[in-house]
Order: structure tokens, then sequence, then C-alpha cells
């Protein structure tokens, strides 16, 4: 990794909820040009890590660095002011409204205090291109999309503000094969222009395929970092659930064992 | 073919007008867009613009008063009245609400406005601020209790009808009748523009329109967008001078232009481009759609929806002295549920959706030429007003259908 300032730096994270203790010395970190996942079963602190990313949440001890630059956000608008773009897992697009709409939305151009719809339009095809997206028609209402063609909307719409990180929550929750490919996809161009990813998942091959670093957290607290190429399921299942002998990875190396006997590679 | 042409983001177009295959470069068919409008559920003003026609054609041959000059003056004075209402519930209902007082609101402003002139002696300018100021201070008592108190704000207004009705009872003492006639406010109903002035007024609107319509395809176009076709833009504005003169011309006959058929124009005008470009209305349609995602956006949610309440007040206000005028009465018998009624049967007829989120300006009007269409050729026939109710309840339930058909036709078809 080359000594460059980390867009994302945290160390020493902590939280707590009344009586229970969500994240207990937390350290993550993510460089420019870098996917990092982040991964870990339910209630392992994922939640409230990105919460505290994008400021919904605050954090109790610790310190947060962005671009090299020491921050705590008191609101989302904070948090995206300095530079953390966060898609959440809803997506949070209006319906009714059509793409450039959305993507503007609250950051319209103005022209003599009149909506800008031209160069809003052109802007949103710059945008889409640089994404590569498959996008019919701006002029067409986000109900009329597909699921994978609205998650490039909520990605290109986290784009406008200039971040330096974008925190993809569950971005491939409810799509198809093809579409979790297109997302991939897009999560590699951002990668290529030279943005810290913050990818967010349940699905150990999405991560796996597209991450260049993995970290796991469990019970409230990092449970390694990984090499997103180099590192098996079962070490990933192994990490994540805290046990080699866990029932779960038994299963996954018993499979996986038996994968390999039938398709040797 | 490229040009370079230095653009607010300091993007250049060079990279736009690359590829003929671009699918933004060529002028979009009208009949294949027209197709897709169809599928995806977008018709927009289309199906009530067809069932105007038809309602037209239909009292037309029955009775051939119908568009005589005296009777479409007299339907354009209650049409002004219907649709003004249908505008005030109709921006409440592009916010995903209703509002169910703003009929009684109108008729406690009007009776405000009446005492205060007849009975006080007060100056007419003052009567008319106070039910102007009465109407937004109830839109905002309204709007504060529905947004920030989080109370439904069909129980809030619903609250308001009662709250209202009897107000109205209150301020007219023991004396419930009040007419206006003579005074100003019938003065002002019963105006009509000079014949040149009404022509003057069509044609600024019909070159505006147009041109403002051409100038916004040359802008798409310079900006390498698809722009809307000539000959699209040309059918458009010829048929819109059609209407225009064709009704300038007919109600010139009679009494011409009268000033509230003016008024609800007017005021449409302004609300559809407050609408449609401003960073305001775009935040009620965002409102109207995802309200948490409005949130997120940095949209100041509930002073947009406690604004668009007062609105309303304002516009129900005004409601009021129009109906007055035209009916020179201000007493209790002005409004009743009737009038709400038609108001929201003209908006959703219009094809602004109850779910919020859908609609336009134009809506409540070419709502309001329907229902007030319907009304006055059933009357014109001869039918009873029971009969009148029970066919607008049937247009009103086919525009709503009409409305659930196309919300399920747009999530049908994702592309």
């Amino acid at each position: 990794m080359t000594p460059t300032t980390p867009v994302l730096e945290m160390t020493g994270i902590s939280k707590r909820f009344g009586a229970v203790q969500a994240l207990t010395d937390v350290n993550l970190t993510v460089h420019a040009g870098e996917v990092v996942g982040l991964v870990g079963d339910n209630g392992a602190g994922k939640s409230t890590l990105i919460n505290i990313i994008s400021g919904v949440h605050s954090y109790d001890e610790g310190t947060i660095t962005v671009s090299g630059e020491r921050v705590s956000f008191s609101s989302p608008q904070a948090a995206q002011r300095a530079g953390i773009a966060t898609v959440f897992q809803d997506l949070s697009l209006c319906d009714n409204l059509d793409v450039v709409a959305n993507l503007f939305l609250g950051q319209e151009f103005l022209m003599g205090g009149v909506l800008d719809e031209v160069a809003m339009e052109k802007k949103s095809w710059d945008l889409l291109r640089s994404l590569s997206a498959k996008i019919p028609s701006v002029r067409i209402p986000i109900a009329a999309l597909s699921g994978g063609q609205r998650q490039t909307v909520a990605i290109a719409r986290s784009l406008l503000g200039s971040p330096a990180l974008v925190m993809l929550d569950e971005p491939t929750a409810a799509l198809g094969v093809a579409q979790t490919a297109e997302v991939l996809n897009l999560i590699e161009r951002l990668r290529e222009q030279k943005l810290g990813v913050l990818l967010v998942s349940h699905s150990m091959a999405d991560v796996q395929a597209v991450c260049d670093r993995i970290h796991v957290l469990r019970l409230g607290k990092d449970a390694g970092d990984f090499d997103g190429a180099n590192t098996s399921t079962e070490t990933l299942i192994s990490a994540i659930t805290g046990a080699s002998d866990n029932v779960v990875s038994q299963r996954a190396a018993k499979n996986s064992l038996a994968g390999a006997e039938r398709t040797p590679s | 073919m490229t040009q370079e042409a230095p653009t607010k983001d300091g993007l250049s177009t060079a990279t736009f007008v690359s590829a003929a295959v671009d699918e933004r470069i060529h002028a979009v068919n009208p009949v294949q867009a027209f197709g897709r409008r169809i599928r995806e559920g977008q018709l927009g003003v289309l199906p009530v613009i067809v069932g105007l026609i038809v309602i037209v054609i239909v009292f037309q041959t029955i009775n051939g008063n119908f568009i005589s000059p005296s009777n479409l003056v007299n339907l354009s004075t209650s049409v002004a009245y219907i649709g003004m209402l249908a505008l005030g519930i109709n921006l409440v209902l592009l916010l995903g609400e209703i509002d169910l007082s703003l009929a009684q609101l109108g008729g406690l402003s009007a009776s405000l406005m009446g005492v205060l002139l007849l009975r006080q002696g007060v100056d007419p300018w003052v009567a008319v601020l106070a039910m102007f100021a009465l109407g937004v201070g109830v839109g905002f008592i309204q709007g504060w209790f529905f947004a920030v108190v989080g109370i439904p704000a069909f129980v809030v207004t619903l609250a308001g009808l009662l709250a209202y009705s009897g107000l109205t009872l209150t301020i007219l003492g023991t004396q419930k009748n009040l007419s206006v006639s003579n005074t100003f406010v019938s003065d002002l109903a019963n105006f009509y523009f000079p014949e040149t002035l009404a022509y003057a007024a069509g044609a600024l609107i019909v070159i505006v329109y147009a041109g403002g319509q051409v100038f916004g395809a040359m802008r798409r176009q310079r900006a390498g967008l698809t722009r809307p076709s000539y000959l699209g833009i040309g059918i458009r504005s010829v048929l819109l001078a059609g209407v225009t003169f064709g009704f300038l011309a007919i109600v010139n006959q009679d009494f011409g232009l009268a000033l509230p058929f003016a008024v609800l124009i007017a005021v449409a005008i302004f609300i559809d481009l407050v609408l449609r470009k401003t960073k305001y209305g775009r935040a009620i349609f965002a409102v109207g759609g995802n309200v948490e995602a409005a949130r997120r956006s940095g949209i100041r949610v509930t002073w947009v929806r406690i604004s668009v309440f007062m609105a309303a007040g304002v516009i129900a206000a005004l409601f009021g002295l129009m109906k007055a005028g035209v009916t020179t009465n201000a007493g209790s018998t002005l409004v009743g549920t009737q009038d709400l009624l038609n108001a929201i049967a003209a908006a959703v007829i219009g094809g602004t959706s109850l779910f919020g989120g859908r609609g336009s300006a134009w809506a409540p009007i070419l709502g309001a030429l329907v229902v007030g269409s319907i009304n006055n050729g059933l009357y014109l026939i001869g039918f009873s007003s029971d009969a009148q109710q029970i066919i607008t309840a049937l247009v009103l339930l086919a525009a709503v259908v009409l409305d659930a058909l196309s919300r399920r036709g747009q999530r049908r078809s994702g592309r």
C-alpha cells in the first residue's frame, strides 16, 4: 500500500447504547482508490459503524479523520460536506420524480432563481456516462426503472458532491444476478476514479469479487483485516462467527471440500 | 460537427456530439413517444381532455345552447370558483395529504369580510385584507398541527370543517343571510374585460407559450440533448391558440371574458410556474413522493408542509371572495359540502393523484371544466341536482380508477 493519507481513518472508535457496548476500539482505514468490504454477522455493529461514519450517530471515544483532517459530525449533512457520501439501503429516491430531479434533489442548479433543467440534464448524462450506466432516459420517473438502475441512480447522486469516500449499504441486497454484476462493475468504476469505497454487505461472493481488503467485525470488535482476493470464504466465515469449529464454518468447509473434489481448480 | 462551447461546469460539448447513434441526438418521434407514455401510464392530462371533448359534443348535440355565448359566460364564472378551490386542494393533494376544511374556510372568510364591510362599515381594503389574513393564519395553524404535532391532516382539517361552519354562524349572529350585491365584491365578479384587451391577453399567452417552448428546445439542442420536435411545439401552440381564441370569440359575443375566470387562469399559471420551475415546487413533489428521501436531501419538510397549507388557505379565501361575488351571497348558505366534493373531484379528475407527488396546476382547472360542464349541461337538459351529483360521483370514481391503474402500469413497465 502506498504511503498516502487515507481518505477515512477511524481509530479506537467506541460506542455505547445504554448498557450495550455496540462498538469497542474499532479501527478502520480506507485509502483512495481502494474498495474495503465491511462484513459481520447480525448485531456485529455494522449498522452502528455506518451510522457513525454517515453522521447519523455520534461516537463516545476515538477519532475519525477524513483525508487527513480530524472531523466530528453532528448531522448527515455535515458528513456529506466533509466528503462522505452514503448510499442507504432504501436508496432514498422519490419514485414520482424523474432521474434528473432525483439526482439533484436538494442541490438543484438554478439560473436566476429558476431551475436550470438543461444544465442538470447535461450533468446527469455526464455522470451516468462516467459510470457507464445503462439508463434508457433521464426523463422517466424512478418508478419505471429496475432495481439495478435505481441503485445506479442512487450511487450517481452520491457522487454529485465530489466525495472522497462513498459508503454503500447492502447495494446488492435485492438484486438479481445480472443487476448485481452491474453494481459490482459500478463499484470498480468508482475505484478507477480514485474514490475510497466502503462496501457493507452480507454477500461473501460480492465482497470477495470486488474488495481489495475485507474488514470483519464481530460483537462490536475488529475481528481481522483480510486481503480481498486471496481469502477463502471459510476464513471469512470463521472470522465472522469467531470460531473455526463453529457449525457454520464446518458446514462451509465440508461443502467447499466437496466442491473442490468435483471441480478441481 | 463538434463545437466547443464552454458550459457552466467547464465541460465541453465535444464529448456529447461524438456518435450519431447517441440516443440524445435525434428528435423523438412523437408517435413512438406517445406509445411509450401510454404503456407507462404517463398520460398526464390526455384522458381528461378527451373526456371534456366528449362531454361538450354530447351536450351540444342534445341541447344546442351548450356552447351558446351566454351559457359559456355562465359556465366560465362557475368554473372559476370551483377551479379556484380545486387549485388549493390540489396543492395539498400533491403533498399526499388532504384538506377537507378549505370550502368552509372560504365561506368563513367571505362571511367575515361581508360582516366587516356591511355591518361594521370597514374599508373594503381592510375587509379583504382581513379575509386573506384569516386564510393564511388558519392554514398555518392547521399545517402546524399536521406537520409539527403530527396529527393526520385528514383529522385536523375535518375538525376545521366543523369548527369553521360553526364560526361562520357565530360571526353572522342572528341574521344568517348576508347579501353582498351592489358592493365591490359583486362588481368585481361582474367585471368583463373589453374585447380587445381579452384578445390581447390571449395572444400574449399563446406567444409566450410558443416562444418559451421554442427557446427551451433551442437551449436543449445547443447543450446536445434531445429536443422536443418543432412539429409537436407547433401543433400544441396552434391547439392552444385555437382553444383560447375560440373561447374568447364566443364569450365576446355576450358579456365577454369575466374577471373571475381570468383570475383563475392567472393563479393557475403562477402555481404552474412555481411547481415546475422552482426549487420550492420540486420540494413539494419530493415530499409528496418520499418524505424520508426529501428529508435526507436537506429539504425542510416541516416548512414545506406548513407553507402549502398556508397557500391553500389563501386560495380558499380567494375562492370565498369569488363565490360570494358571483352568487352575491356571503351568508351561511354560501358554501356546502358539495363545494368541497366538487373541488376534490375536479383535482382528481384532472389527473392529480390522491397518493401524492403526481399532478400539475392544470389538473384542477381541467377537472373543474369537466365538473362544471357536467353540472351545467345536465341543468340545461333539465336533470335534477340529484342526478348531477350522481353523475359527478361516477366521473370521480372513473378518475380515481384511472389514477390507480396508471400507478400500477408505471410499476409494471420497469425497463
